[in-house]
């Protein structure tokens, strides 16, 4: 029989489908369909010039349009051969690291409602408000920040920045802890994580996921080490791995990775040099392309961009990480319960903005 | 099973009890709550916060750069008369469908827009929610709470006034002035690469006409179109000079074009525009108003 969990169920977040077939209770089949949330945000940006496109790129996910918007100027700036100052990179990695814990604490948030422990996300949304104060000090808005600029950062920091950022990292940290006590102590929360949804290694890496479910399969696979962009070369931080790729892994590597990113944090504000934030960028990008990578909370986020001589780009490709990593849904799922379809695909932390685009 | 952390008594008893304990300690007895109660209290926004715009309308000069650079295109410009500024144009804003990205607070070449914090704007009418020029007016503004964009004093030049006598270009300690002749005038215009200034002022010392002021010129990050002039289509009608927000196109005379009239006389000579550049601040309104194809602008929109 096959089941129909979404366009709107609980489980989705956001708009989606997933078909599955059961025998019993059993899962035997598993179909995605995404598409419902197409906007056609590709298309929209042919029609604009480049500084217009970074707020439309900050819409493509509501969990972090920080590195959607970042990615955006990255890939200009490789069309068009800006180098952007020193200091604007450190305000962006900082950025972009602040950005990668409010994500991961809205996701922990939403898979903890989901498996029923209430408390999480409660906690999680308060500890997350916390880097969303930070990000609105720097950026001037709570979510779509609009901050990155092709040749640099839209402003300087606040002169309360750095102390800001040190006090919610060790505050983070402290959070960290208590929060191993809390989930790893739930034995509910246990019982529906551990040895559920398994992902081989060599289906993970054949399917292209990327990102945490990735890591989570004992793949070491980090765009930020193997190859860096920004000023992450200078950082030092460890790429989070687990070896069982089940649930609980992928829990594990994000929590892993918040802990990380607070460490990244650290080291961004304490080495940020001084002078200029920002340079002049040109109007027109050259005739050529471009090509972004970045390590987004959810995976790989790639970018395209050709340019015609003009203001505007002839085309523009995003390559979501979701999109990917869905695929791998009955990889994960076959073989399992239905109840069991909520921790599977809520622990890929699924982002329908940037999915559909 | 995986290594899960402490079973038994300990893990599933104490532990648990000792965190509950912890957690009422410091935020019931001792801490402060977590939430308010909204529309008593309210937050403490950051001065950069991106809410409602104000518009100063006495340093905004209605070049509508900010209309163009609006990605919802919910900007417009309304013509209005104000008694102390004449007629003029300012922008008005369609909040309902504004996205608050503040790209039209960063293109303004003279910092007239600003953005407050003032973000309870909901409205049951949607032309309420239409702020026109005048509802946006708030000439006190500028430079109280957010910060101004940075800004270097630098000479400014005023054609009609010159008289092309080098005397600029001569005493610029950076050489950052020089003369380039103007087609058809035969005379010859000083252009200042303000990349290189220092804002020293000899050159408006040296200026015997008074045509170079200092004058406070905001950084602008956003690399403008620029206008050129096609010499056989120019007629001279002026047209672009009375579009011109900045000032920075002037009519000069074209010697040895003089028409000779029936009685012997000469006529009046013709006319042409000519750009001063550094002031110009790529609006397209000289593109626009020209009838005749006189003036090409790559990259603005008809």
């Amino acid at each position: 029989m096959w089941i129909n969990m979404g366009p709107q169920h609980p489980m989705t977040h956001g708009l989606w489908n997933l078909r599955v077939k059961v025998d019993g209770e059993t899962i035997v089949d598993a179909e995605p369909e995404v598409g419902y949330l197409h906007r056609g945000i590709e298309k929209l940006c042919e029609d604009r010039t480049y500084p217009q496109i970074i707020p439309i790129s900050d819409r493509l996910c509501y969990g972090s349009s920080m590195t959607w918007s970042h990615l955006f100027c990255l890939t200009v700036e490789d069309l068009m051969g800006v180098e952007v100052p020193e200091r604007a990179e450190y305000i962006r990695v900082a950025a972009i690291e602040m950005q990668r814990i409010a994500s991961h604490l809205m996701w922990l948030a939403a898979y903890a409602a989901d498996l029923g422990l209430m408390i999480g996300f409660i906690y999680t949304m308060r500890d997350r408000e916390v880097f969303i104060d930070i990000l609105q000090a720097l950026t001037g808005s709570r979510i779509t920040y609009n901050y990155p600029r092709i040749g640099g950062v839209a402003h300087d920091v606040p002169p309360t920045f750095g102390r800001d950022a040190l006090r919610a990292c060790s505050y983070m940290e402290k959070r960290l802890r208590e929060y191993e006590d809390l989930f790893d102590g739930s034995k509910v929360f246990m019982m529906r994580n551990v040895d559920v949804g398994k992902l081989r290694k060599e289906d993970a890496m054949n399917l292209g996921v990327t990102g945490p479910p990735l890591r989570a399969s004992d793949v070491r696979y980090d765009l930020r080490t193997d190859m860096p962009y920004s000023v992450y070369p200078e950082m030092d931080f460890d790429v989070a791995t687990h070896p069982d790729g089940d649930c609980y892994s992928r829990y594990r590597v994000r929590m892993i990775e918040m802990a990380e990113s607070c460490r990244i944090i650290r080291q961004a504000v304490q080495k940020m040099p001084k002078g200029k934030w920002r340079i002049r960028a040109p109007r027109n990008a050259p005739v050529g392309t471009g090509l972004g990578r970045v390590e987004d909370p959810r995976g790989e986020g790639m970018m395209y961009i050709v340019g015609d001589g003009t203001d505007r780009p002839y085309r523009v490709k995003i390559r979501s990480p979701i999109f990917v990593t869905v695929s791998a849904a009955p990889k994960m799922l076959i073989g399992y319960k239905l109840a069991d379809v909520v921790a599977i695909m809520g622990g890929l932390d699924m982002c329908i903005g940037e999915t559909d685009r | 099973m995986a290594k899960r952390k402490g079973s038994g008594t300990l893990g599933l008893v104490v532990r648990p009890v000792r965190r509950t304990g912890k957690q009422v300690w410091s935020s019931l007895i001792r801490g402060k709550p977590n939430t308010i109660l909204y529309p008593y209290q309210k937050l403490d926004l950051p001065p950069t916060y991106r809410g409602k715009h104000t518009l100063d309308f006495k340093r905004c000069i209605g070049c509508s750069n900010c209309v163009q650079i609006c990605p919802n295109d919910c900007m417009w410009m309304e013509k209005l008369e104000d008694p102390e500024l004449g007629k003029i144009e300012r922008p008005g804003i369609d909040l309902g469908r504004c996205l608050f990205c503040g790209l039209c607070v960063e293109i303004c070449p003279t910092v007239a827009l600003h953005e407050t914090v003032e973000f309870e704007l909901a409205d049951r009418d949607r032309e309420k929610i239409k702020f026109g020029p005048k509802d946006l007016r708030d000439d006190t503004y500028a430079g109280q709470v957010v910060e101004e964009r940075q800004k270097r004093l630098l000479p400014v030049l005023d054609m009609s006034k010159c008289t092309s006598c080098e005397k600029c270009a001569g005493e610029c300690p950076e050489m950052c002035i020089a003369m380039m002749p103007i087609e058809g005038v035969g005379r010859s215009k000083p252009e200042i690469n303000y990349n290189k200034c220092t804002s020293e002022g000899k050159c408006v010392i040296a200026c015997p006409e008074k045509a170079l002021e200092m004058k406070d010129v905001y950084e602008s990050y956003f690399e403008m179109p620029e206008p050129k002039l096609v010499l056989q289509n120019c007629t001279g009608c002026g047209a672009c000079v009375r579009a011109c927000p900045a000032d920075a196109i002037y009519m000069m005379d074209m010697p040895g074009t003089e028409k000779v009239l029936k009685d012997g006389k000469k006529g009046k000579p013709k006319k042409r525009a000519v750009f001063v550049l550094e002031k110009c601040v790529g609006c397209g309104r000289c593109f626009r108003a020209c009838k005749f194809d006189a003036i090409e602008m790559p990259g603005v929109r008809e």
